[in-house]
């Protein structure tokens, strides 16, 4: 079972991404490093107000052109992440959705999360954070909870910490066919998407005599519910030129990321990874990495279809920071046709205008030759416009391991890796073949000590590897890679090993040597925290000490509330600060 | 940027050419000209309902305004009510200088500070910074909320106080938050609409200023020695009023409503008066802008040199000269707002903290140190209940929450 072939709500909307980028870059300067983002350190011997005057410096681009500042289109920004406007557009179960009943138009919300302990809050929102900064494959949303509905009674209020990947990753967009209202990053063009998962237990309130609602939740077969969301035509909402004029006059405001979500609420079976579905996989083969999923319901004859990252958009809206209204339409496909062993066996229209009010997805009912054609062949997926080409990867490698984060003291960790054949068991043997590289543009850190091939045995679904890391630090992208599959890949951050105890055990820890190793990082390139909590004010630190406390507790890291909500603070780090933060309360 | 000429040279011109046009329109049609637009009078009554979120800079500026005025309004012979019938500006004893004072509501011992009405109305005694942990030394008291304390250039401590309107009093009386104990035991804090605080800050006036640009008072002083310690005097002093914030707990505004004011005279030279925070012929070790004396180690008694870094918004400055206009006459035409801020997305609860806007606001006698990232909300988003169980909504004001007195026996 998937959310595919199970009831589902979908919505759409629009969504804020305030991502920080200042952290994007090391900014070489005459042959050195000005920062250190594995040692989350200032190398600079420039002060504080200098390196934040350098990252403020209007910059071009490799063509020329104006390009933001060096900092990057949002140096100011949070790693808030908001939906905007988001609202259910459809419900009810496969091949039998409408858009009426009781869900329909209600606001669509993602929550932060609830302080770990106390159960207060939550007082903030869900949060972007990078695993690699410098990577634009390795994005995560932390987030606290889902709600569906406003007011105090929402027919639907979850609370829960979770954790979402991007996947699917791919284009959307022909980046020679479109082009966004300004320069903008390439995100601007790509598609992402996230998917989290939360346990029946984090249900705090649903509405009961909601159909679709009930169903999600009262299934014995779920173990929770998924919301799985698909972000696009994300681009700051504001032009280099605008951003300059900001920081220019000291305004000194966020530059966002706006775009727009399609997402989906269903079950989360229990046979199903947290963040990532069941379902045979769809890469658009005339769009970069453009991929989408199905799943064959064989008892009900039917094949769902999430074609979201999948099929390509028609236009990038001209206004950046018009993303709330009507999606733009797709291009215009005609007809999906459907094939499996070279005979066409169903035809769907493509909705090139409507298909984001029912969450991009498509259920396609199958007469009984259909289904047996799909259980032993790859899908194919063809239109009678504009030329789609969608072939199915045989085998699918997926894993809840998407992102990981290593303590030095770290020697080794199992990973599972699941692989798939046509949606199930592997019908023959396969070799995975595995592979390091950079994820972004720092050199991999080459930590990881791996199996150079894997062997999976017909009939498994998944193996488990043991993995080894040696005394490195950094960053590293861990790809499988298999013949007839598409590329899977782990992201890791290593923390340094970071040594303090001289520090620690002398006591009376000086605050210029916790400012310096822990927090000056922050105040420099983190802005909007020094909004909060002046990072460079030693009375500050001093008063909000118990609080701080708390939030650099690893119980508050699987939240949204973890300082720094980048992580990028070693656990040598994070032992100076909180030595000097229990000095301060006495301890 | 605004100056008293230029808003007289302003209204005589338009006064010019409504007497310019009115008889074209007379000849031209014989329908009645509609009326040249009255001024809209001065209010002393506190506006409620704030601008809808989506609302612009201006109408929040506007209602910044119409604060302002209702608070600096002559008080009245009960408490936090204005005496409607005097005239704006004719009295030193304004509303909001009757509300209560963290002083009054956090007494001693946390003992119980008793019904909105009791005690008289009392001189201020300024001697507390802006937002202080209650166990800090006295000597922090004329601290900023961060960077440390402000020397004007004549040598003299810059002062803070803290008052509350009943709504916010009777809120923290009736649940007993005036005693540390209580308030970090709650389970949250959830200050009712119409809740209202007001943080000012003052500075003593000496002969050569110009008192008439001045809301003054009458109040006594702490006395600090050239360290900055405090002597544990106090004196009689004329203090002149240089910031002020109003944070209003608005209908439909959980995040508040923000805005803050200055003396025009603080850092701005051009109004050809010396400029109280800033010394254009500043010589010696200590004249970098906005540099915290705890960086710089200047002395104490050293004045400390302070800028604008935040240019006022055009809509703003439009909104100060129709206003300043308005109160022309009275000291309050030498105040102008610096800005609102206020919550645009606040009733999200995917985005507690409301998407503040304008992003960065600074108030040069409160933020001196901090303008480059100082956002009102921001900060007071990270408020907490003293011992941090839970949040305190946006208030500081329980960091002066005392504790009870030990019963007899109990250690101390």
């Amino acid at each position: 079972m998937s959310y595919l072939n199970g009831p589902r709500i979908n919505f759409y909307g629009g969504i804020s991404i305030n991502v920080d980028t200042a952290n994007n870059d090391q900014y070489t300067t005459d042959g050195k490093p000005l920062l250190d983002l594995n040692d989350a350190s200032v190398c600079s011997a420039q002060s504080d107000d200098d390196v934040i005057a350098y990252l403020r410096e209007e910059v071009s681009n490799s063509k020329g052109q104006p390009y933001f500042v060096r900092g990057g289109w949002n140096y100011y920004g949070d790693h808030q992440v908001v939906l905007q406007q988001a609202k259910v557009s459809s419900s009810g179960a496969p091949g039998a959705m409408n858009q009426t009943g009781g869900l329909q138009h209600l606001p669509v919300y993602l929550l932060g999360g609830l302080e770990p302990g106390t159960g207060k809050g939550p007082y903030g929102g869900a949060v972007m954070v990078d695993i690699d900064p410098t990577s634009s494959v390795t994005s995560q949303i932390y987030a606290g909870g889902f709600q569906i509905g406003g007011g105090d009674t929402p027919a639907l209020l979850v609370q829960g910490h979770a954790v979402s990947h991007s996947r699917l990753l791919g284009l959307r967009y022909s980046t020679s066919r479109v082009q966004p209202p300004y320069l903008t990053p390439g995100s601007a063009w790509a598609s992402g998407t996230f998917q989290l998962a939360f346990r029946k237990q984090d249900i705090v309130s649903f509405d009961d005599s909601d159909p679709v609602l009930a169903a999600i939740i009262n299934d014995p077969r779920s173990q929770g519910l998924v919301v799985r969301y698909s972000l696009f035509e994300c681009f700051p909402g504001n032009d280099s030129a605008s951003v300059r004029a900001d920081l220019k006059a000291n305004q000194n405001n966020a530059n966002p990321s706006l775009g727009r979500v399609i997402g989906s609420v269903g079950a989360w079976y229990a046979d199903e990874l947290a963040s990532d579905p069941l379902g045979r996989l769809l890469p658009n083969v005339k769009l970069g990495g453009a991929q989408g999923l199905a799943w064959l319901d064989e008892s009900a004859a039917r094949l769902s279809l999430d074609l979201v990252s999948a099929l390509e958009g028609d236009n990038i809206r001209s206004n950046g920071q018009a993303n709330t209204g009507p999606i733009g339409p797709n291009l215009d496909y005609g007809n999906l046709i459907i094939s499996a062993g070279e005979r066409q066996i169903a035809s769907v229209p493509s909705n090139p205008g409507g298909y984001y009010e029912w969450g991009g997805l498509y259920d396609v009912a199958l007469s009984t030759e259909a289904v047996a054609l799909l259980k032993a062949h790859p899908i194919q997926i063809t239109s009678d416009k504009n030329d789609l080409q969608i072939t199915e990867s045989r085998l699918r490698i997926s894993s809840d391991a998407r992102n990981l984060y290593t303590d030095p003291s770290d020697t080794r960790k199992a990973v599972t890796v699941r692989v798939h054949e046509l949606g199930g068991p592997l019908l023959t043997p396969v070799v995975l073949q595995l592979s390091t590289s950079s994820p972004g543009t720092l050199e991999d850190g080459q930590f990881l000590e791996f199996p150079a091939t894997v062997q999976v045995p017909a009939g498994a679904t998944e193996v488990t590897i043991d993995l080894e890391f040696n005394a490195g630090s950094g960053f590293s992208l861990l790809e499988f890679k298999a013949v007839c599959a598409s590329d899977y890949h782990m992201a890791f951050r290593r923390y340094p090993e970071h040594d303090y105890s001289a520090l620690i055990n002398a006591g009376n820890i000086a605050w210029a040597d916790v400012y310096e190793h822990c927090l000056r990082f922050f105040y420099v390139l983190f802005p909007a925290m020094s909004k909060r909590i002046p990072l460079n004010d030693e009375a500050t630190i001093q008063a909000v000490a118990g609080e701080l406390l708390k939030r650099i507790d690893e119980s508050y890291r699987p939240t949204t509330l973890y300082m720094p909500l980048t992580r990028a603070l070693s656990p040598g780090k994070v032992a100076l600060l909180r030595a000097y933060l229990n000095q301060l309360n006495g301890d | 940027m605004y100056n008293k000429v230029t808003c007289s040279q302003f209204k005589l011109a338009r006064r010019l050419l409504t007497l310019l046009i009115l008889p074209a329109v007379a000849l031209a049609d014989t329908t009645p000209a509609p009326a040249p637009p009255m001024p809209v009078p001065l209010s002393c009554a506190l506006p409620v309902q704030a601008p809808s979120p989506d609302g612009s800079l201006t109408a929040f500026s506007d209602f910044s305004w119409l604060q302002f005025v209702a608070l600096n309004w002559p008080a009245g012979a009960q408490r936090g009510v204005p005496d409607c019938t005097a005239a704006f500006g004719s009295s030193e004893k304004t509303v909001w200088q009757t509300y209560k004072t963290t002083d009054q509501l956090f007494l001693p011992n946390a003992l119980d500070p008793g019904p909105w009405d009791a005690g008289a109305v009392m001189l201020f005694t300024l001697e507390h910074r802006a937002k202080a942990p209650a166990d800090l030394p006295v000597e922090e008291s004329v601290r900023q909320a961060v960077g440390g304390w402000l020397t004007d250039q004549h040598g003299n401590p810059t002062y803070y106080s803290i008052s509350v309107n009943r709504v916010s009093y009777e809120y923290v009386v009736t649940n007993g938050y005036y005693n540390a104990d209580i308030i970090a035991a709650a389970d949250k804090v959830s200050f009712p609409e119409g809740a209202l605080e007001v943080k000012a800050a003052w500075r003593i006036l000496v002969d050569s200023d110009d008192h008439s640009r001045y809301h003054t008072m009458t109040a006594q002083v702490t006395e600090y020695d050239s360290e900055g310690n405090n002597t544990g005097r106090t004196r009689e002093a004329v203090v002149g009023m240089v910031g002020m914030h109003v944070v209003y707990r608005a209908p439909g505004f959980p995040q508040w409503t923000w805005a803050t004011f200055e003396q025009v005279d603080n850092t701005d030279a051009s109004h050809g008066v010396q400029p109280s925070y800033f010394n254009e012929n500043c010589s010696g070790p200590h004249c970098t802008p906005n540099v915290s004396p705890l960086i710089t180690g200047a002395p104490f008694t050293a004045p400390n040199q302070v800028t604008r870094v935040t240019d006022l918004d055009d809509e703003v400055i439009a909104v100060n000269q129709d206003w300043q206009a308005r109160v022309e006459g009275t000291p309050f035409q030498y105040y102008r707002l610096i800005s609102p801020q206020w919550p645009t997305d606040p009733s999200d609860p995917g985005n507690p903290q409301g998407s503040p806007f304008p992003s960065t606001v600074a108030n040069t006698v409160l933020e001196s140190y901090i303008q480059p990232i100082s956002s009102c909300m921001d900060c007071h988003s990270t408020a907490r209940v003293p011992g941090n169980a839970t949040k305190s909504n946006y208030s500081f004001i329980f960091l002066f929450a005392q504790q009870p007195a030990k019963a007899q026996g109990e250690s101390q």
